[in-house]
């Protein structure tokens, strides 16, 4: 029989190690809010630590297999045969020795900590070291998997359960939640004006075009020169500057999420946000990029990944509201940041109350008419807190003056419909005249707050 | 266009075939070749042959888990080819470089011949070994058919997306498959009537219907490894031998010994065990015959491997094994591995081929075992231990021998498990708990899987209240005296405990049941 060659593709022949049950890992917000608490706070069960000592058993196990069999059927190089016999000790020491005695401390409750593990761990480990054959850097970085024993264990909308180490929980609750706002946005209506990130369309413009082009109504394509745009793209750095006072610890739910959770979690998902947006445009800057600046005693300017993860496991809601040093911070940070003028700045701050400790001293301009709309009224409000609203109208109107770039504020205020005739509601509206208006955000829809800023401030200012 | 890359690589081909023609007489004419341009494709079905039995079986969520994390880790055989012995035979190989060296070009022509040989032997073997493992491999297209058009109806019908159902439908098909192979019968099944109610129990049938079959075709399988094998090395040596010798190639010599240098990819062909075997085997039968025919048409006579080494004494055969080990640990180490590495530690490796074989040719010699299911029955790989009652509730009780279960998929196990309920409609279990013991290296470990009474409707079988313990079986006196929770009131009363219906369990099993119990299955 002649031979007849026919090409497949790897979608007709699957790799059959594809995770079916891959799909995405759905969590509420509320469980984020659950899941940022028990990263806060480890206070783990036994059956989660007993049940990752049993997968990592597991996975060894497979390992073992498949490098005996690797051993004998595949061509190895010198140092990959060093390497793979190393690691099959290793992982035979880990399995007969080191995990049973792990299972059993983890039983007992002896072994609650991830330091504790660890260090039972390297003693155990003393006795493989006399034999002298074994790499002990290797040995040291193969040690780092055994985190997963402490890791925390999390249930999705449909009941399945994820293991993630400690040191990822911030990616993955980031990823989940900047992909839930990605979607949440990418549905936003489209107008004659189409707006994106990454610059403004005029669709009535490039369908003209399009048609002109193509000589069809409707065009047959639009090409990408066809496309018209509003204006050239610029940059923007985004300061989402979020209370942290003592106000912030209330409650949202029936005892469930605080404030602060949410303001967290809002952090993290606008965070993630931008990230996503801008690994997805291939660009050779970011579009976007989004600091936190948490409005606390000791105002720093939250950049990184790591600052992040620093945030979320220490903030605490507590203390005065310190936003006139918070918005001082930002604005260091972004003159420090960029000089290009291309770039804009836009600080949106969340609040729940009024600012209440000024900054001395102060350089600004002041405002007459706002002294003196104070002055005029009879109120409660504290000296210092009306001084702290002078202040800050004072920043943000020279801001606004600011020729060499632009400076975009928004400003949301945490608090029901009834707020409007309160004074806080009030004193603020008058604060940011002729700068932006405030926002009221009902704090039982914080799960909202990432798309409402998105949508109110950032994208389509 | 790839036809004319691939060019090199059909030449080889035909001269294979030429090859194998003067070797052999004739051809074979039904297989396939499958060539992947993506190696580590070809790495995944190499495992899942080796796993699963089947190039198309599905794996459980657990086997992908770890497989992924060895593949991360680099620790995969890579290189192999991967034969198939169905009837089309199925050979799978990665693609060498389209420009062929010399030495490529040498082993490939090697690896074509050797898998002919596999496809011969599966054309000409009077064994159903092939046409059976044929028909498991269309059961297995079937099921992996079945499951992707049900999670897509099971979605595409419900308002709440069942995300689960990937994961869940796999571990079931993983799960029962290894129930319905080892005979464990204990595990339930929904009624034929349940069929009407959700497309879940419809599926569930038909997929424990047709694993079932599969189950049954498997078990009868004969056992013909080595007869399969053998054949194939038997051929692939002439081969080199006739090659080397036309002097076309021109290997080079180490400079020790003066023996020759074999292209580094052939390892997979020349240096495991079973290869050194079954030639010794097959040469010994020669050497009882007349002529090459002879033994040909002896080899395609013989039903499965039994009736190949009842041509020998116990002795004959025991002796076989010693003299080729100790042949084989002498050279195998310096031929094919680096001498910066230890004796020992590489010997190991194949000494613990050599006791896989060895422990195979006893069972089937000693035993007279002649199919897969006679095999699989002598050590389980699931293995069930009767109940232990707690109350009015049942804890099953399972020894498995087996990667693919891990803790998700205890979840199978537990609703599959004796739900005798009349009104079973919904996706979801009634509520019967099990404990498996299971091997993992050196724990020993025992591992409850409770669920308690939900209060709420669950949205998916992974939705439960689920308690899952785990712990060491062992004989050490004081292992199980240990009591920590401090809510003693919400522990159950030990004497409610009945354990008349537990069957072939260690005193230390049972310690570690007792305790899992205690711990675990709470608030009834």
């Amino acid at each position: 029989m002649p031979h007849r060659i026919y090409f497949i593709t790897e979608t007709e022949f699957t790799d059959p190690l594809q995770h079916y049950g891959d799909v995405e890992f759905v969590l509420d917000f509320e469980d984020a809010a659950q899941v940022l608490r028990l990263w806060r706070n480890p206070h783990l069960g036994r059956s989660s630590r007993e049940g990752a000592v049993l997968s990592i058993a597991a996975k060894h196990s497979v390992a073992i297999e498949n490098i005996l069999q690797k051993i004998m059927n595949t061509y190895l190089t010198p140092e990959e045969e060093e390497r793979l016999v190393n690691e099959l000790k290793l992982l035979r020491f880990m399995g007969d020795h080191v995990l049973p005695d792990v299972l059993e401390r983890v039983n007992r409750n002896e072994l609650q900590t991830l330091e504790d593990i660890l260090k039972y761990i390297q003693d155990l480990l003393r006795e493989l070291k006399h034999e002298g054959t074994v790499d002990l850097q290797q040995l040291a970085d193969k040690l780092n998997q055994l985190k997963d024993i402490v890791d925390i264990e999390i249930t999705d909308a449909f009941g399945r359960k994820k293991r993630i180490s400690r040191e990822s929980v911030m990616d993955l609750l980031g990823k989940i939640l900047g992909r839930y706002l990605l979607k949440q946005i990418s549905v936003a209506p489209i107008d004659e004006v189409q707006k994106r990130p990454s610059g403004t369309i005029r669709l009535k413009e490039t369908y003209k075009s399009a048609i002109l082009g193509s000589q069809t109504i409707p065009p047959s394509s639009v090409k990408q020169e066809d496309i018209v745009r509003v204006k050239k793209d610029r940059r923007s750095l985004v300061y989402l500057i979020v209370d942290m006072s003592q106000s912030m610890r209330k409650t949202v739910f029936e005892g469930k999420m605080s404030r602060l959770d949410g303001a967290l979690l809002t952090s993290l998902s606008l965070y993630y946000y931008f990230k996503l947006i801008n690994r997805r445009k291939r660009k050779r800057h970011d579009m976007f990029k989004l600091a936190v600046v948490p409005i606390r005693k000791n105002t720093t300017v939250v950049d990184d990944d790591k600052k992040m993860e620093h945030l979320l496991l220490s903030a605490e809601a507590k203390g005065k509201t310190y936003m006139v040093q918070a918005v001082q911070a930002a604005i260091e940070h972004a003159k420090k940041q960029h000089t290009d003028k291309d770039i804009d700045v836009q600080f949106t701050i969340v609040t729940d109350g009024m600012p209440n400790v000024p900054t001395l001293p102060f350089n600004y301009r002041k405002s007459d008419a706002l002294t003196r709309y104070f002055s005029e009224i009879q109120t409660k409000t504290k000296p210092e807190t009306i001084e702290c609203l002078v202040q800050l109208n004072a920043i943000f109107t020279s801001l606004k003056k600011d020729r060499s770039r632009k400076w975009n504020v928004s400003y949301f205020l945490m608090g029901t419909e009834s707020l409007r005739n309160k004074e806080l509601y009030i004193h603020t509206k008058q604060m940011l005249k002729g700068i932006t208006r405030p926002i009221l955000i009902d704090p039982a829809q914080i799960k909202k707050l990432g798309e409402q800023i998105l949508k109110e401030s950032i994208l389509y200012a | 266009m790839l036809k004319a890359e691939l060019e090199e690589i059909v030449e080889v081909y035909q001269k294979a075939k030429a090859d194998f023609r003067v070797l052999v007489g004739s051809n074979p004419e039904n297989y396939r070749v499958l060539i992947f341009i993506n190696p580590e494709l070809h790495v995944s079905v190499n495992r899942v042959v080796e796993i699963t039995g089947t190039p198309q079986a599905i794996l459980t969520a657990e086997q992908i888990t770890n497989l992924r994390s060895a593949r991360i880790n680099d620790f995969l055989p890579t290189g192999k080819e991967t034969v198939y012995n169905s009837l089309p035979t199925l050979i799978y190989l990665s693609v060498p470089s389209y420009e062929l060296t010399k030495e490529q070009e040498l082993t490939l022509r090697i690896m074509l011949i050797h898998a002919f040989a596999h496809a011969y032997m599966n054309e000409k073997t009077e064994s159903n070994s092939a046409r059976t493992l044929s028909k498991l491999y269309q059961i297995d297209v079937i099921l992996k058919e079945l499951m992707v058009n049900n999670v897509f109806k099971l979605n595409q019908t419900s308002d709440n997306k069942h995300a689960w159902a990937w994961q869940y439908f796999q571990d079931l098909i993983g799960v029962i498959r290894l129930f319905t192979e080892a005979n464990v019968e204990d595990f339930y099944t929904p009624p034929e009537d349940a069929r009407k109610y959700t497309l879940f129990n419809n599926f569930s049938i038909e997929a424990i219907n047709l694993i079932g079959e599969r189950a049954k075709l498997a078990r009868k399988k004969h056992l013909h490894e080595i007869i399969d094998e053998g054949f194939a090395h038997y051929i692939q040596m002439k081969a080199l031998d006739y090659l080397l010798e036309k002097d076309e190639y021109k290997l080079p010599k180490r400079d020790e010994d003066k023996r020759i240098q074999y292209p580094n990819d052939l390892k997979a062909f020349l240096a495991p065990p079973i290869g050194e075997f079954t030639i010794a085997i097959i040469e010994r039968l020669l050497s009882k015959l007349e002529n090459e025919e002879e033994l040909f048409n002896k080899l395609f006579s013989y039903k499965s491997d039994y009736e190949l080494l009842e041509e020998f004494s116990w002795d004959e055969v025991k002796d076989l094994l010693a003299v080729n080990k100790n042949v084989h640990s002498e050279s195998v180490v310096e031929t094919w591995h680096s001498s910066k590495s230890r004796w020992t530690d590489i010997w190991s490796v194949y000494a613990y081929g050599w006791r896989q074989i060895e422990e195979y040719t006893r069972k089937v010699y000693r035993k007279k075992y002649s199919t897969f299911g006679q095999l699989l029955d002598d050590k389980p790989r699931i293995n069930s231990k009767g109940y232990v009652k707690v109350g009015e509730k049942k804890v099953y009780v399972f020894e498995v021998n087996d990667y693919g279960i891990g803790i998700d998929q205890l979840v199978i196990l537990h609703n599959h498990m004796s739900l005798y309920r009349d009104d079973f409609r919904t996706i979801l279990p009634a509520f019967a708990d099990v404990v498996i013991f299971k091997k993992l290296g050196g724990i020993h470990v025992a591992t409850l899987f409770a669920v308690h009474k939900t209060k709420y409707q669950p949205l998916s079988p992974y939705n439960l209240p689920i308690a899952t313990r785990a712990v060491q079986v062992t004989k050490k006196k004081d292992a199980y005296k240990f009591d920590l929770d401090d809510e003693k009131d919400e522990k159950i009363d030990v004497s409610k405990i009945d354990y008349t219906y537990l069957r072939k369990v260690t005193q230390p099993q049972r310690g570690a049941l007792a305790y899992l119990i205690k711990e675990g299955v709470y608030e009834l």
